[in-house]
């Protein structure tokens, strides 16, 4: 790719940067469904069924129908940063797939930083709930988003330390080459395990999720940080986060689950029956998004099977349970890194 | 750190486990209009009024199902003919008011008012929440009735 | 070398401004297609029906701010052990690397007993 030309390296970035948006935006009406239909299940319902082949054009029709509502603006916000903080939410939730690769061609960009530009990227997206719940001038959505960054902020730490131990292993940061170490020697997540639930419990959280889903309550906060918020507005924050589910989901899956890499034992079966042309191009892809999809169900298993944690008790599990344990694989993994 | 023995418990498995089997089970919500619930026998709808053997209506205007009725709905109105035989001139039921428990049928004595088994009894229209004795007739008439709210 | 780098973060550049155009596209596109006719229930702070009372910024929870500060703190901490992480194998003697961690993880844990024992994290 290197000796391409400027023409033709623009040309297939652009390509690139085109088809990772319509993956990340058009993954949020797959999820919503997902999602729904799954819930319907575990509950024993059918869940959407009518629009559109067992119900997966419902989405869709939600959009549109979110589009052509009434934008409300109301009376005592505060019109910038009322205005600003969908976009704020939007953009850094989308930008975590700047460096995210979905294939050995399918991605954007690959620095030396990318775990670091993921992490710093996503933190970002609080400023968004924290504008939305401020400028609404409104005591459920300030409250919603005092608790939801106070959240975020607290788990944060846990996340950012439980990537430690898989760059003990990886010695890079760039997220192409941790792909490329587990292929030289396996998926993290056996050796780090402790770090694997770590950053799944702390990704739980950060994505607002249940059983972390205080910031939207419904029961005591109506809906958090976008109470006031209507129209295309609305469906913005409900995008970020979706987006922001499946970029934890895609970070994930790059650092514990091998990325594109096949299974072990049935990969190598399944390729070996595919002509190579497919298994270069097309098996990357489908691996990735199968340990995507099965974290995105995992995520709708999780939210039905769990109650909501208390306050308390969310930042109790944050700062005394997964602080000190994430400290503890860091040790950990260098003590048996050491010893080997 | 009652938290900590939480996590190492199997506690959460044991969540997930359930919410699990209860995904790969059948849904019992039904997918009503087009597929319907299977009523009981004893299953309680709109009245019917059912004929005799000739062909004339079975109700002989005796007025027990009037004086029965817990919710007054049912009026009947009846006269002589020049023969001095009872006449049914007017019957109905409002079934806005009806409570659907039973009694009417239970309390005729020649068989002639059935509860039914319709139970797709929302309107836009109140008024035609009173249903006059042609209409029930007309119910009882239909050889399909019986088949009415299973499904189609 | 040094163009090389800079030219790699380029695509991401891009992506920003396609994301935000996208962001800012579909604000206005609402804001253009949306129908249009508040009135004054309509656009009054939503507090559950009821006539809102006072201001929504009001003074709230000083351990937000606790915890806002101790967020960076700790931040700061886990930023510093990424470079550390990465060159693990390659200190020599890697012991050296890891006594050196210890030692910057155990001053750390100084003050974040400290903080527990002042009862900073327990919120009830």
């Amino acid at each position: 790719m290197e000796n391409l030309g400027p023409t033709l390296t623009i040309l297939l970035t652009l390509v690139r940067i085109v088809l990772v948006m319509t993956i990340a935006l058009l993954s949020v009406p797959v999820m919503v469904w997902v999602e729904r239909k799954v819930s319907g299940h575990i509950q024993n319902r059918h869940g959407p069924l009518y629009v559109g082949p067992i119900g997966t054009l419902q989405p869709f029709a939600d959009a549109l129908k979110l589009l052509l509502k009434e934008d409300i603006t109301p009376a005592n916000v505060d019109k910038t940063l009322y205005y600003l903080a969908p976009l704020m939410a939007f953009v850094p939730a989308l930008m975590t797939f700047s460096v995210i690769p979905f294939g050995p061609w399918l991605k954007i960009a690959d620095v030396n930083i990318g775990v670091v530009l993921i992490l710093s990227v996503s933190s970002l997206g609080i400023y968004g709930l924290v504008m939305a719940g401020w400028s609404s001038n409104n005591k459920y959505a300030l409250l919603g988003s005092l608790r939801s960054s106070a959240q975020m902020i607290s788990y944060e730490i846990a996340l950012g330390l439980s990537v430690i131990g898989v760059l003990m292993h990886s010695r890079s940061l760039s997220l192409v080459q941790i792909v490329q170490r587990q292929a030289e020697t396996t998926w993290f997540v056996i050796p780090q395990f402790l770090g694997f639930v770590l950053f799944t419990v702390a990704a739980f959280a950060e994505t607002n999720r249940l059983p972390f889903d205080l910031p939207e309550a419904e029961q005591e906060l109506v809906a958090g940080y976008h109470v006031e918020y209507s129209s295309m507005k609305f469906a913005m924050f409900f995008m970020s986060e979706y987006v922001a589910m499946l970029s934890q989901a895609c970070v994930l899956t790059v650092l514990f689950l091998g990325g594109w890499l096949p299974f072990p034992i049935i990969g190598p079966l399944v390729e070996g029956l595919l002509p190579a042309v497919v298994v270069e191009w097309v098996m990357p892809l489908f691996w990735f998004f199968l340990k995507v999809g099965g974290f995105m169900f995992f995520y709708v298993w999780v939210r039905w099977t769990f109650p909501r944690l208390r306050y308390d008790q969310l930042m109790a599990l944050g700062w005394k349970v997964l602080l000190p344990l994430a400290l503890f694989n860091v040790f950990l993994t260098g003590f048996i890194r050491l010893s080997l | 750190m009652g938290l900590m023995t939480n996590i190492l418990q199997t506690d959460l498995i044991k969540g997930l486990t359930l919410t699990l089997q209860n995904f790969f089970k059948k849904p019992v919500t039904l997918r009503y209009p087009e597929v319907r619930y299977e009523l009981p026998d004893t299953f309680r709808g709109a009245q019917i009024l059912k004929r005799d053997s000739e062909g004339s209506e079975r109700c002989v205007g005796c007025g027990l199902c009037p004086e029965i009725c817990p919710s007054k709905a049912i009026t009947l109105i009846t006269s002589e003919d020049e023969e001095g035989e009872k006449r049914v001139d007017f019957y109905q039921i409002h079934l806005g008011l009806c409570i659907y428990c039973g009694y009417c049928q239970e309390v005729c004595p020649v068989d002639a008012v059935w509860m039914g088994r319709d139970y797709e009894l929302s309107l836009t229209d109140p008024s035609r929440l009173k249903v006059t004795k042609e209409e029930m007739l007309q119910k009882g008439d239909d050889p399909h009735y019986d088949r009415l709210g299973e499904s189609r | 070398m040094q163009e090389e780098l800079i030219l790699g973060y380029l695509p991401i550049l891009v992506f920003l401004i396609i994301v935000t155009c996208v962001g800012a596209g579909m604000i206005i596109a609402s804001a253009l297609i949306g129908r249009k006719n508040p009135n004054s229930e309509k656009i009054s702070t939503y507090e559950c029906g009821m006539v809102p009372i006072k201001d929504a910024r009001q003074r709230f929870d000083v351990r937000f701010y606790l915890i806002a500060m101790l967020f960076i703190l700790f931040d700061i901490e886990v930023v510093f052990l990424y470079p550390w992480a990465v060159l693990f194998d390659r200190f020599n003697p890697v012991i050296f690397g890891f006594i050196e961690m210890v030692l910057f993880i155990v001053i750390l844990l100084f003050g974040y007993i400290y903080i527990w024992r002042k009862g900073v994290l327990s919120w009830s």
